[in-house]
């Protein structure tokens, strides 16, 4: 058993892992900057971004009670149609702005592992 | 040099660029989370600081039981 | 400015020897929360995210590990104004934390990266609910499900599961990397993970696993919403 050849990557893994460290240590309390050039479209995206997390969070917390039992079928039934119905909602409005779905995946650091 | 056992293949991968990887991530992405916080800017100017500090939590865990109707 | 209060880790024992400094070299103190304990350093401002200070922190939190039965990293940039602050972040997440501590005691973190190319895209399960909003939450937990799994290493997985105490994986969306696979070993059992590690290597269909470790356990800290 040769620990040389423990680990043995290709350049573009090792590029990507370096990109990888630079991301992320380049973050500290993650900032988000309204475009002044199209302020209302990125003042929609940061709402749509806020509305969109809590979304999945809301989400997140439906499917944990689901699993767990917590909830009735009439409360799972009610609970999924309002969500996929929030989510529809949601991407509709992003579509006017001209966002797309993953344009609302905001980096809010630490809060974004919530999801 | 006697032969490496599955020991040493943690001083094989320290110094690669894997273990600092891992340290970012284990620092920067994982460890007990106790603050959320965003900064919103425009023009490049920090405007509002956004902090939430053990507020997201589960209702179910939280509050108190709805009776029964 | 004004100093802040830095966290490192949170505790329920006392700890065997003397806690040293932090990544400042400011000393470091013990704030008592309930039943709790947080280790915190007075810093001038609060640290910032470079390289070379996050191995520092990790150097201090693996030497704060050796000290207490049981430790939880606390996120790097973590920090209260004081220790009334502390506490406050604290004291919601008691019980959890509570929780957490006994899992991880005794024990330390091993990582597997896992690189190369994905199984295809299984049939998905066959949706049972009665009414269209319980398909969709169905639909969702299955995505959820899928993103916390690594099928692609089942021998791997099947071998390491005896040796385990607990496991939490993250699969990635898209890159080189597949996935991660953050494992928790009890300390006597690294070099027995290595080696099944090791005799498992050719048989995850080509696809690269590098092992780091032993870590302390910061990815078993309690799960963001509780």
């Amino acid at each position: 058993m040769s620990q040389q050849d423990a680990v043995h990557l290709e350049i573009e893994e090792l590029d990507a892992l370096r990109a990888e460290i630079e991301r992320r240590t380049a973050a500290e309390a993650p900032r988000w900057n309204a475009d002044p050039e199209d302020v209302q479209r990125s003042v929609a995206r940061l709402l749509l971004a806020i509305t969109e997390f809590l979304r999945k969070l809301m989400e997140k917390q439906a499917i944990r009670r689901m699993e767990a039992g917590t909830l009735t079928d009439d409360e799972v039934e009610k609970l999924g149609l309002a969500l996929m119905r929030l989510e529809e909602t949601l991407h509709e409005i992003a579509a006017r702005f001209g966002l797309a779905p993953e344009d609302l995946n905001l980096d809010l650091g630490p809060l974004g592992r919530l999801i | 040099m006697s032969e490496p056992g599955p020991g040493d293949s943690l001083d094989v991968l320290d110094s690669s660029e894997i273990s600092l990887l891992d340290t970012v991530d284990n620092l920067l992405n994982r460890g007990v989370v106790l603050t959320g916080e965003v900064v919103i800017g425009l023009a490049g100017i920090d405007l509002i600081y956004l902090q939430l500090s053990a507020v997201l939590c589960a209702a179910d865990r939280i509050l108190p039981k709805e009776p029964e109707a | 400015m004004t100093d802040v209060l830095s966290l490192y880790a949170v505790a329920d024992t006392e700890p065997s020897g003397p806690l040293g400094t932090g990544i400042g070299d400011e000393p470091l103190v013990l704030v008592p929360v309930g039943r709790l304990v947080a280790v915190a350093g007075s810093l001038p401002s609060r640290p910032s995210a470079d390289a070379e200070t996050l191995k520092k922190q990790d150097a201090v939190v693996r030497r704060l590990a050796g000290l207490f039965t049981a430790l939880l990293p606390v996120r790097f940039g973590e920090s209260a104004v004081d220790e009334t602050g502390v506490a406050a972040k604290i004291a919601p997440r008691e019980s959890e934390l509570t929780k957490a501590l006994e899992l991880v005691r005794g024990c330390v973190q091993m990582t597997l990266r896992v690189f190369g190319e994905p199984d295809p895209a299984p049939e998905p399960a066959p949706l049972t609910a009665a009414g269209p909003g319980a398909r969709y939450l169905q639909a969702r937990r299955q995505e959820q499900a899928m993103l916390r799994s690594l099928p692609e290493i089942a021998p791997l997985s099947l071998a390491l599961r005896p040796l385990l105490r607990a496991e939490r994986i993250e699969r990635q969306e898209a890159g080189p990397l597949l996935g991660t696979a953050y494992h928790l070993v009890p300390r006597e059992g690294t070099a027995a993970y290595l080696a099944a590690v090791e005799e498992a290597r050719g048989r995850i269909g080509g696809r690269r696993i590098a092992a780091t470790g032993p870590w302390p356990p910061y990815a078993f800290a309690p799960e963001g919403t509780p």
